[in-house]
């Protein structure tokens, strides 16, 4: 019992990160306005983008810029945190900003047609007519 | 090394009627031609192959020209000349629809009939044999009213079902088995196999293939009557059902191999299913008035000797079933070309409405006589030959029970042949059924069935090609 | 050399040029786009005969070299993929150019950019050799194809929304697994991980990884459950839009599924035993109940939608199956499944274009009024049922044979089932489209030539492929799966 608790206090950054994932889905699922569902999707890639900048960090590690001074060819990558997944991420960012402005895109069409954001109004909108 | 269906012209385009016509009649001849040019050669014990694409392992599509597929492929062609003579002047005479449409799906099923008689393994059969299905469906439902779209559900239903849902299965299975599905095999590959899979496979091959009508896979057949005449005639007394029929035969000799079958004492199994069919179609067509209908379901009970014959798995029993095909064929197409003949003459569809009609259409009734004879298998007609062969097979099996069963459906042919024509030569006319004068069918429609009749009857005297053919690949 | 980027460079070029003419001379837009196309088409048929006959072809983007530098790997079937996904783009904007040009208007030139884009980003997905790179594209291809659905009325732009939620959802679950993966190994080149994963214990995160990358993947490839963005995304949007991506992202999922399995994880490595038994199951669930709701579809479009999704189906679950034969066959069964399905939603856009409304009502006598475009679509509804000698029957053969030889009976059953089931939907159209009779009775009045030849072409590129299986086989698959796969 002590073990589990020790083991979710060691690594609570990632528990963290997955409570922001279902809080996310969650949005997207339970929410009526559209644009509450597109929140939740931004909290959801958000919450990925997180968990991808947590796995470069290490313990008492700088930005991953050379320090001045620093061999070039004798480097400690210990002291550097991860540059890749930063790198990876702020592509990630670039299609998550993409599939908002898709998102909102397509949402101002339907706010333009039907005058409402709530799904339930448009759906029964479309139903009728 | 003739590629056999390069000889088969494909689909008929010609919009002017006569053009269109003498396409067909080309194509016809043609196929004869190439077909008859190969026989002397298979005669002799040649075979010739010719292999179009390797797509499966193991299964290429490809085709060989052996006895029992020559004998097939014999019948279809001669008599698609036959039938194209008759079907112009059938349609003329009627001012179908859609005559175009007609003669080129016409053309593409004979196309897939010699197909299937020429595959050289069962997937090239079975890609014919799917093929012909769809190729028929626009001739049965040719009419496009209620009737014809009902007919059509129930040709599909029936025949596309159990092709998909239980022959494709079973080749597969056999082909995983054996990873070959050469009809040479005659059973070699499946030699080993537990004898409940090979009944089971059997089974299913037999009534997956219910272009051959075995009960209880052949409510497709009377319900495909709708059908024009001509498409009744050649498709469905002929080509499509003999299609059905034939398979079973290849099957059975080719693939499973007598042998085998033999040893698991799986003939039994094939000719009680036989049996059943034959009595149980004849009784059926006792009961019915339409003339057509008392056809389909004659169809049905003589489809089932061939069955019978492949069931029995001996030389005689074997010689027998595959003459029938060629004897029911010349004796079937009559009897449906007359029932066309008197549907133009007269309008009429119904036995009970035919009394005396013998008097006005003697042409006619004289074919038909001669037709039902070969039939019923007495020996005036080229019937008798192969029913001949089936008793001796029933008897070398030592079953007598089957020769029983074999005279008393011989009895129940005549019996339900027989009042027709003498309703038709022996009773009085209705004179409030013939309203007009009644003359004779157009020629195209009469000249075709006296050809045919005749050939039944000239088969009892000068069996060959067909008898030769039919040993040799008995024999095999 | 540079063959495989080569394909891509005239769409990207094209898309941008596409803009611009917008801007400035809208008579330019179309003609871009076909000059785009078929540039494509060339770089694409050229690429095919440089891999057969010199064997897999690499691609170093930028120099970089692997594993740190991003690589496109083409073997046979990529190659053949890219050729089959431009020159069915192609077809699409030929037959569509009246939808394409006339329909959309002031936003023409934004349609015909958007389409060279998503094709780019298809392409570009079936060359990759790096899994981040793959997120993107997925991305890429997604979104533009988000555009393009919503570029319809209310119901189009409704549907693409639900589209894009569901399907960021997954490609985010995808990218959760590739980092989880990166996380464990550190690499991110497809070759370099199956390498560094030979000699991982097993570990229960690395399973984790999978079953998210996968889970991820099957919800883009609307695999049953998660196949509920499909049927409105493809029948809701415009005839064009649909017949374009119809035949290519649910394909190239499966492409991209089929990938990891030969390449990254050969032979089931690293892979948790559940995971094929589950996509097996789900496979075998797809396909009944796409085949189910289809039938319950009067609408010719909404129909088709349902059965890409019995497709699915047929291909998650042969690439699951994990032996040689079902692998085969559901790699068969992408190419000829990208063949069949463009056939059909082309004729479907020929008959809407003549008819409007695609409901099974309106659609009398079709057979009479429009014969060439109806043969063309009897021959892909063939091949869909599985008759020989079209190619979806060869497919149907190596996934029944395979399901056979591992003893998956329920799905052998599905597959029989389902050919059975599409016999009956298919002849349902062709009941009303050959006994009724339109109540104005037009006689023929057939499309244009120009845009019956590509759906002509297509169909007979179904019985030609069918006859070549076995070539198919020998030459461009067979080499594809790993040797170690029975």
């Amino acid at each position: 019992m002590l073990d589990i608790f020790a083991q979710f206090t060691a690594k609570y950054n990632y528990w963290a990160y997955i409570v922001i994932m279902m809080v996310g889905l969650f949005a997207m699922i339970a929410k009526r306005n559209l644009i509450k569902k597109m929140i939740g999707l931004s909290i959801f890639q958000t919450s990925i983008m997180l968990f991808y900048v947590a796995i470069g960090a290490k313990k008492g590690a700088t930005i991953p810029i050379l320090l001045s001074g620093t061999d070039p060819h004798h480097i400690d990558a210990t002291m550097y945190v991860n540059p890749l997944p930063h790198v990876l991420m702020l592509t990630a960012i670039v299609v998550g900003v993409a599939t908002l402005g898709v998102a909102l895109a397509l949402i101002l069409r339907i706010y333009e047609k039907h005058g409402t954001l709530e799904e339930d109004e448009i759906i029964s909108q479309i139903r009728s007519s | 090394m003739l590629p056999p269906l390069l000889a088969v012209p494909g689909i008929i385009s010609a919009r002017t009627p006569n053009l269109r016509e003498t396409w067909t009649f080309a194509a016809a001849l043609l196929l004869l031609a190439a077909v008859v040019g190969m026989t002397p050669g298979v005669m002799a014990g040649a075979s010739y192959t010719w292999v179009l694409a390797e797509v499966i392992p193991g299964a290429p599509i490809a085709f060989r020209a052996d006895a029992l597929g020559m004998l097939f492929a014999l019948v279809s062609s001669s008599l698609w000349v036959v039938t194209s003579a008759y079907t112009i002047g059938y349609m003329r005479s009627l001012k179908e629809h859609a005559q175009t449409r007609f003669f080129a799906f016409f053309a593409v099923s004979i196309f897939c009939t010699v197909g299937v008689a020429f595959s050289a393994n069962l997937l090239t059969m079975y890609l014919f044999y799917e093929l012909l299905s769809f190729s028929t469906y626009p001739l049965v439902a040719h009419h496009q009213d209620a009737e014809s779209r009902r007919a059509g559900r129930k040709y599909l239903t029936f025949i596309v079902g159990t092709s998909i849902g239980l022959v494709l299965p079973a080749m597969i299975i056999i082909h995983n088995i054996t990873g070959n599905l050469d009809f040479t095999q005659a059973g070699v590959g499946l030699a080993g196999v537990d004898s409940t899979t090979i009944t089971i496979l059997l089974t299913m091959m037999l009534f997956g293939f219910a272009k051959a009508a075995l009960i209880p896979i052949h409510a497709w057949l009377p319900a495909a009557m709708v059908a024009p005449t001509p498409v009744s005639s050649l498709l469905h007394a002929v080509a499509v059902v003999k299609v059905g029929a034939f398979s079973i035969m290849r099957v059975i000799t080719g693939t499973f191999g007598v042998e085998n079958l033999q040893g698991l004492h799986l003939n039994d199994w094939v000719t009680t299913i036989a049996a059943f069919t034959m009595i149980a179609a004849s009784l059926v067509a006792l009961s019915q008035d339409g003339l057509k209908r008392r056809l389909a379901f004659s169809t049905i009970g003589q489809l089932a000797y061939i069955a019978l014959g492949a069931g029995l798995m001996n030389a005689a029993g074997l010689t027998g079933g595959m003459l029938h095909i060629a004897m029911h064929a010349f004796g079937k197409i009559t009897l449906f070309f007359c029932a066309g003949a008197i549907f133009v003459a007269t309008g009429e569809k119904y036995i009970s409405k035919m009394n005396g009609i013998g008097r006005r259409m003697p042409l006619t009734m004289t074919a038909f006589f001669l037709g039902s004879l070969s039939i019923i298998g007495i020996p005036v007609a080229g019937g008798f030959y192969s029913k001949w062969f089936l008793l001796n097979g029933c008897l070398d099996a030592g079953s007598w029970w089957l020769a029983g069963a074999l005279l008393l459906s011989s009895l129940l042919n005549a019996a339900y042949f027989l009042p027709i024509v003498y309703r038709a030569w022996f009773c009085p006319p209705d004179e409030a059924t013939f309203t007009g004068p009644i003359k004779e069918a157009p020629l195209a429609c009469v000249v075709p069935p006296l050809i045919t009749a005749a050939v039944s009857v000239a088969l009892l005297f000068h069996p060959d090609p067909f008898l030769t053919l039919a040993k040799m690949a008995a024999g095999s | 050399m540079h063959a495989p980027v080569l394909t891509i460079i005239p769409l990207l070029l094209g898309s941008f040029l596409a803009v611009m003419a917008g801007w400035t001379r809208k008579s330019l837009v179309y003609p871009i786009g076909v000059l785009a196309l078929i540039l494509s088409s060339t770089f694409s048929v050229q690429l095919v005969m440089q891999v057969l006959s010199e064997g897999t072809m690499t691609y170093d983007l930028g120099g970089w070299s692997p594993p740190w530098g991003i690589v496109f790997i083409v073997d046979t079937f990529s190659a053949f993929m890219i050729a089959l996904l431009i020159i069915g783009a192609l077809a699409t904007f030929v037959t569509c150019r009246d939808e394409i040009m006339a329909h959309f208007e002031e936003k023409s030139a934004a349609f015909v950019s958007l389409i060279l884009l998503t094709l780019a980003g298809h392409v570009g997905i079936v060359s990759t050799g790096d899994l981040f790179n793959l997120y993107v594209l997925i991305e890429v291809a997604a979104l533009t194809g988000y555009a393009l659905l919503g570029l319809g009325n209310s119901r189009a732009v409704l549907s693409s929304l639900n589209y894009l939620c569901i399907g960021s959802v997954g490609a985010s679950l995808y990218l959760l697994g590739v980092g989880y993966l990166y996380m464990l190994t550190g690499s991110l080149n497809m070759t370099d991980l199956t390498s560094v994963l030979q000699t991982f214990p097993p570990n229960a995160s690395l399973r984790a990884a999978i079953v998210v990358l996968f889970l991820g993947l099957w919800v883009k490839m609307a695999l049953f459950p998660f196949h509920g963005w499909l049927p409105g995304a493809y029948s809701n949007s415009s005839a064009t839009t649909a017949t374009l991506l119809a035949p290519m992202t649910t394909k190239v999922m499966a492409y991209v599924v089929i990938r990891l399995l030969t390449t990254v994880f050969p032979g089931g490595l690293a892979i948790p035993e559940a995971l094929p038994e589950i996509a097996v199951v789900l496979a075998t669930l797809a396909i009944f109940a796409g085949s189910a709701m289809a039938f319950r579809q009067t609408n010719i479009r909404r129909m088709l939608a349902y059965i890409v999704v019995a497709e699915v189906g047929y291909m998650v679950g042969g690439a699951f199956i994990g032996n040689r034969m079902a692998m085969t066959g559901a790699m068969l069964h992408i190419l000829a499944d990208a063949a069949m399905t463009l056939t059909l939603f082309l004729a479907v856009c020929n008959i809407a274009r003549k008819r409007g409304s695609l409901e099974l009502s309106n659609l009398q006598g079709l057979f009479k009024s429009m014969p060439f475009t109806m043969a063309a679509f009897v021959l892909g509804a063939m091949s869909m049922i599985g008759v020989p000698p079209l190619f979806g029957f060869f497919s149907k053969w190596y996934l029944l044979t395979g399901a056979l030889q591992a003893e998956q009976y329920p799905f052998m059953v599905a597959l029989i089932v389902s050919s059975l089931v599409n016999v009956v939907l298919f002849f349902r159209f062709f009941e009303v489209a050959f006994f009724e009779k339109p109540e104005n009775n037009p006689g023929l009045l057939e499309v244009r030539w120009i845009r019956v030849a590509p759906v002509a072409l297509v169909a007979l590129l179904l019985i030609a492929a069918g006859l070549s299986t076995g070539l198919i086989v020998d030459k461009i698959i067979a080499g594809v799966i790993p040797a170690s796969l029975i």
